[in-house]
This record gives C-alpha cells, sequence and structure tokens, in this order.
C-alpha cells in the first residue's frame, strides 16, 4: 500500500470503479476524437497534396489533345493510367504562338496489365534536353541523368533502386526513388526519350500500343513569357487551334481545390455535430453520475476535505477519462488511415500528401486540446452544483 | 473546556414557514466527557451537531472550540478545523464504496497536509476495533455493523479532539450497538470529548451526561 494516496489517486480509483459511466464517456470521446484526427489528418494531407502538386506541375499552361482532359488530370492528380495522344508537331505550333517562352512534351505510356507487362502502371516519358517539369525534380531526388535502360519510379509503387523492372517486354533497371509528391507522380514509371523508344519498338508493344515510333505525344507543357498575361497566351492558342484543349494550371488545381473544399465543409459540419453531440452527452452523464455521488461528496467535506481539494478530484476523473478516450481515438484513427492509406489516397481522386511527423504531431495536440477542453466543460455544470451546496446538503440530497 | 456552545440558535424556512430548529442552545463539553443527546426525530440534534461541525454556521450565538469561536473560520480553515479537530461518524452508511477499509480508514489524512506514514496507526485502530483482518476488503464485503465500526476508526485516525456520533447504533443489532457504546466510552475515558445522538436506551450505560432535546431546545 502506498503511504499516502494522492488527489490523482483518489480520481483513479473512482475512475476505474465505475466501469460503466467510465467505458460510456469515453466511449463517446474515443468518437469524437477519431473523427477529429481523420477529417484534420486527411484535410492537412490533401492541402500538402495540392501545394506539393502545385509545385510539381511547373508549367503555365498545359496543352493535351481535345476531349482527354479529365483523362490526363486523373493521371497527373491520382495516377490512373491513361493513354492519350497526338502529333508531336504540335510543338512547334504551339512555340509558334506570342508570349510561349519553352516547351516541354510528355509521352503517355500506360502498360496494359496484360501479359507484356508486371502491372498496370503509368509510364510517361520525357525528353530531359527540353523538360522543365519532371527533370529538376528528378535530378532533385537522384542527382543524376538517366540512360535509356533506366528509369525513375515514384515512391508508391514498391520499387526500390537497383531493381530490374520489365515494361513491354523491355528491362529497366531502377535509378531512382522519387520523394513522395502527393499527386499522380508517386505511382508513374519515368523514363526517358530514348528508354520511351525502345518500349515503342519492342515486339510487345506492337500488340498493345496504337502508335508505332516516337512522333507522338500526350501532353505539351509551356512556359509563358515574363510580361505575358498567362489566360490571355491560352486564349491565343485555343483560338488559334482546334482539336486541341488547352488548360491554365493554377486554374486545373482550382478545381481539385473545389472538390476538397467540399469535403472539407463536409468534414468541419460533421465535426462540430460531433463536438455537440459528445459534450452535451458527456455533461449529461457527469452531471448525472455527480448527483448520485452528493453523499460521497458530502462525507469527503465532513471529514475536512476542502472544496479545492473535491473540485481536483472531479477534474481529474474528467481529464483521465478524456486522455483514454482521446489517446485510443486517435491511435485507432491513425491505425486504419495507416492500414487504409493507399485506398483512401487512391479513393479521395485528390492529391494526397501523407504528413510527417511534425504534422502529426501538432494535429495529435490540437485533439488533445479540443477533447481536453470539452471534458473540462463537462465538469463546469456539476462543479457549480457543487460550489453552491454545503456539506450538509449534499449529504441531505444524497441519501 | 473543550467545547462551548452559547446561545445558539438556527432558523429554517420550509413552505413560507419559519421554525427553529435549534433554539436558545447552551452545552459545555470537556475533555473526554462523554455526552448522549437524546430526543424525536426533527428535535434539533443533527443540525447541533452539523454546527459544531462547522458545515452548518448559527443564526445567532456562538461555539467555542479550545476557546476559538469557530465562526470566525473560512471555508478553508473550517475544513482543516473538521480534519484534525473533529472526528465525525455519520447517521447511517458512510464508509466510500470504491476504497478499502483502510483507505477509507486513513482518507481523513490524505486530506490532511501531515506527509508520515499512517500506516502502523490505521492498523492500531482497525485492531482496536476488532476488523484489522478486513485490511484490504472492500466495504460491501462488510456487514451494517463491520462498517460503522470502520467510520469510527476513520473518524479517529487524526487524533481529533471531539468525536461527534450521530445516531451511531441505529440499524444495529443489539451486540453491535453494545460494541459501538462501548468502543466510544473507551475513548472518552482516552481524553477524548463524545457527543453521540441516540434513539436507544443504551446510552443510559454509558454516558456521563444525558441531555434532552425537542423542538430544538433542551428539555428542563
Amino acid at each position: 500500500m502506498k503511504n499516502k494516496l494522492t488527489v490523482f489517486d483518489i480520481a483513479w480509483k473512482n475512475v476505474k470503479s465505475r466501469a460503466y459511466r467510465t467505458g460510456v464517456m469515453t466511449l463517446f470521446i474515443f468518437v469524437l476524437a477519431a473523427t477529429l484526427f481523420t477529417c484534420m489528418v486527411m484535410l492537412t494531407s490533401m492541402e500538402n497534396g495540392i501545394e506539393s502538386t502545385s509545385k510539381r506541375l511547373g508549367a503555365d499552361i498545359v496543352v493535351v489533345p481535345a476531349r482527354y482532359y479529365s483523362s490526363i488530370e486523373n493521371a497527373l492528380f491520382t495516377g490512373e493510367p491513361c493513354t492519350v495522344y497526338f502529333d508531336k508537331s504540335w510543338v512547334e505550333r504551339l512555340e509558334e504562338v506570342e508570349g510561349v517562352e519553352s516547351t516541354s512534351s510528355q509521352l503517355f505510356l500506360a502498360t496494359l496489365g496484360a501479359e507484356c507487362c508486371e502491372s498496370l502502371t503509368q509510364l510517361i516519358a520525357f525528353d530531359e534536353a527540353d523538360d522543365f517539369v519532371v527533370s529538376p525534380w528528378i535530378k532533385e531526388n537522384t542527382a543524376k541523368s538517366m540512360t535509356d535502360s533506366e528509369v525513375v519510379v515514384g515512391c508508391d509503387l514498391g520499387l526500390h533502386e537497383g531493381e530490374e523492372v520489365t515494361y513491354y517486354g523491355v528491362d529497366f533497371t531502377v535509378a531512382g526513388v522519387l520523394e513522395q509528391s502527393g499527386m499522380g507522380y508517386d505511382h508513374t514509371v519515368f523514363v526517358n526519350l530514348d528508354g520511351a523508344r525502345r518500349i515503342i519498338q519492342s515486339e510487345s508493344a506492337k500488340n498493345f500500343l496504337t502508335i508505332q515510333n516516337d512522333d507522338f505525344i500526350s501532353m505539351v507543357n509551356l512556359k509563358v513569357k515574363d510580361g505575358y498575361d498567362i489566360e490571355a497566351v491560352s486564349n491565343a492558342i485555343a483560338t488559334k487551334y482546334e482539336d486541341i484543349a488547352v488548360y491554365i494550371t493554377s486554374k486545373m488545381l482550382g478545381n481539385v481545390e473545389k472538390d476538397m473544399k467540399g469535403f472539407s465543409t463536409y468534414c468541419k459540419i460533421l465535426s462540430v455535430i460531433l463536438v455537440l453531440l459528445s459534450t452535451i452527452a458527456v455533461v449529461s452523464i457527469f452531471s448525472i453520475t455527480i448527483n448520485e455521488r452528493k453523499r460521497e461528496f458530502g462525507i469527503f467535506i465532513l471529514f475536512g476535505t476542502s472544496k479545492k481539494q473535491l473540485i481536483e478530484i472531479i477534474v481529474i476523473e474528467a481529464a483521465i477519462i478524456t486522455v483514454i478516450g482521446t489517446l485510443a481515438g486517435i491511435f485507432a484513427s491513425g491505425a486504419v488511415m495507416l492500414f487504409f492509406q493507399n485506398l483512401i489516397s487512391a479513393n479521395m481522386a485528390i492529391p494526397y500528401l501523407e504528413l510527417d511527423f511534425v504534422g502529426m504531431l501538432v494535429i495529435l495536440l490540437k485533439c488533445i486540446l479540443i477533447t481536453l477542453g470539452m471534458g473540462c466543460v463537462s465538469t463546469i455544470y456539476s462543479l457549480i452544483n457543487l460550489g453552491r451546496s454545503n456539506g450538509v446538503d449534499l449529504l441531505k440530497e444524497g441519501e | 473546556m473543550l467545547l462551548a456552545v452559547q446561545n445558539v440558535s438556527k432558523r429554517y424556512k420550509h413552505k413560507d414557514m419559519d421554525f427553529f430548529a435549534v433554539k436558545d442552545m447552551n452545552l459545555t463539553v470537556d475533555n473526554g466527557e462523554f455526552i448522549a443527546i437524546c430526543g424525536p426525530s426533527g428535535s434539533g440534534k443533527s443540525t447541533l451537531f452539523h454546527m459544531i461541525s462547522g458545515l452548518l454556521k448559527p443564526d445567532s450565538g456562538c461555539i467555542n472550540f479550545q476557546n476559538q469561536d469557530i465562526a470566525n473560520k473560512n471555508e478553508l480553515e473550517m475544513a482543516q478545523y473538521r480534519n484534525a479537530e473533529i472526528g465525525y461518524v455519520l447517521q447511517g452508511q458512510s464508509v466510500l464504496k470504491n476504497f478499502t477499509v483502510m483507505e477509507n480508514i486513513c482518507m481523513p489524512f490524505y486530506m490532511s497536509n501531515h506527509a508520515n506514514d499512517i500506516h502502523n496507526r490505521a492498523l492500531e485502530l482497525l485492531k482496536k476495533v476488532g476488523m484489522e483482518q478486513y485490511a484490504n476488503s472492500y466495504p460491501d464485503q462488510l456487514s451494517g455493523g463491520e462498517m460503522r465500526r470502520v467510520a469510527i476508526a476513520r473518524a479517529l485516525i487524526n487524533n481529533p479532539k471531539l468525536i461527534i456520533a450521530d445516531e451511531p447504533t441505529s440499524n444495529l443489532d443489539k451486540e453491535n450497538a453494545i460494541y459501538i457504546m462501548e468502543f466510544l466510552k473507551q475513548i472518552s475515558e482516552a481524553g477524548i470529548g463524545v457527543i453521540i445522538s441516540s434513539h436507544d436506551d443504551l446510552y443510559q450505560d454509558y454516558a456521563d451526561r444525558v441531555i434532552t432535546m425537542n423542538r430544538g431546545q433542551i428539555n428542563e
């Protein structure tokens, strides 16, 4: 036996002994904490994903074959493989437009999940000579140029540096794995134009790809000269050429942001409703049990417990329940998100960048603060009642 | 003199009617004195005990404990007074269900500012009330008489100068009631003032003085 039970020990024994009350209150806090944590982590991850995507897109304008915008958007933002082609000569034509400073093209080669390839994967070929979208990022990650038998892969493909991979029957070595971007690039294999040419000329590709040479591209990225209005240049291209679709990259993200805003509003409404419902439930449970315990408090006062000590016991009881519920909720939510992170990321159809340790810690502290606040609020009614009563009232009302 | 209650009155309002729970009460208690207060329900015994223990403030008159008017104490000082000077045995069951017998007995000590080891004293008190084998038991394993003994041991833990026992033998069989009265007598013989209220006649064999109350006043 301990030499002296502290106020915390007394509160802890009370929490343990009232298993039903503790269980119900903990459950409410658990649900609240899990929902808050999930919503906060997902919203922050999406915000980070959009920010990262905005950095990675690099271009001011993208040009794709008409009617194929959504395929390209899905490929960029969620990594959904797509095969879209138009003639390479478009690059020269676009360079002629006034205000265009530079162009870089990309060729999308989606594998078909057939026997030619290991799995359904998006391959993006780019020309290292003029590319200003992917190359800087790849060099930042791998610090070297690629050969025609090398690929650089997104972090979510589960491949490792030095590993051998086969696409359309052509063998490649993984030259590097890119850091997480939160967008479709995390599921993409990058190959240079020479490597793409090897694929296109392979026997397997002839059976699956509609293109037979490298005169085709899937997307042209444009940089606009300083002093030119991006929207004006975009309009000029759209007016001048038919059969192509022109998009301003900042507006592409605008759509994604719009989707995210909807989800964010839903999350916030859900959180507010849950906070209110949980607070009402916890306040009610706490008040009922405190009313039932009036004689107990009267006995405490009778043998010289001060009201300050009684208040400490009640607040510590609420804090213990809140902390246990919150940590359990956060742990469960974290475990589910960790276990299903790929599924969540794929289903959200929004760039999703996982949080680092500090980001997680900040959210964890926010959740604890909110639920602890709620736990303290739940005691206020009981404490006010207790403060108004004297020992005799408590003993009589508790009989 | 340990306690002097001088001209103390306490008035309550009930359904637009004023009535005196205690009126012009005078009482003195010396160290080691055993006083029994008897009287019917509603005669003001419990109200008097609540005022002596500082749970209620009298409307008029004063209560001096060791020559100090307890009315001058603030809430915290009053709590310390109850903790250190008074041992109160409540009417009915008053042991805390979530704590062992040992923890129940030590609880007033835990609530004090003292830090010394109380374990031996608690064991000694448990032996005195014949409950040493129940030190680690919980109240739901005890009979009514055993719980009453625990409550008395708890009242003694901080070496109080005055024990107030409100109906200490109510709802107990004769054997347990005699045990409790004999123990309270031993306490008073050890120099501690004891005031009890009682409905039954057992007190006559133990009390040094018997006071009868009716409608808030001492019956002359």
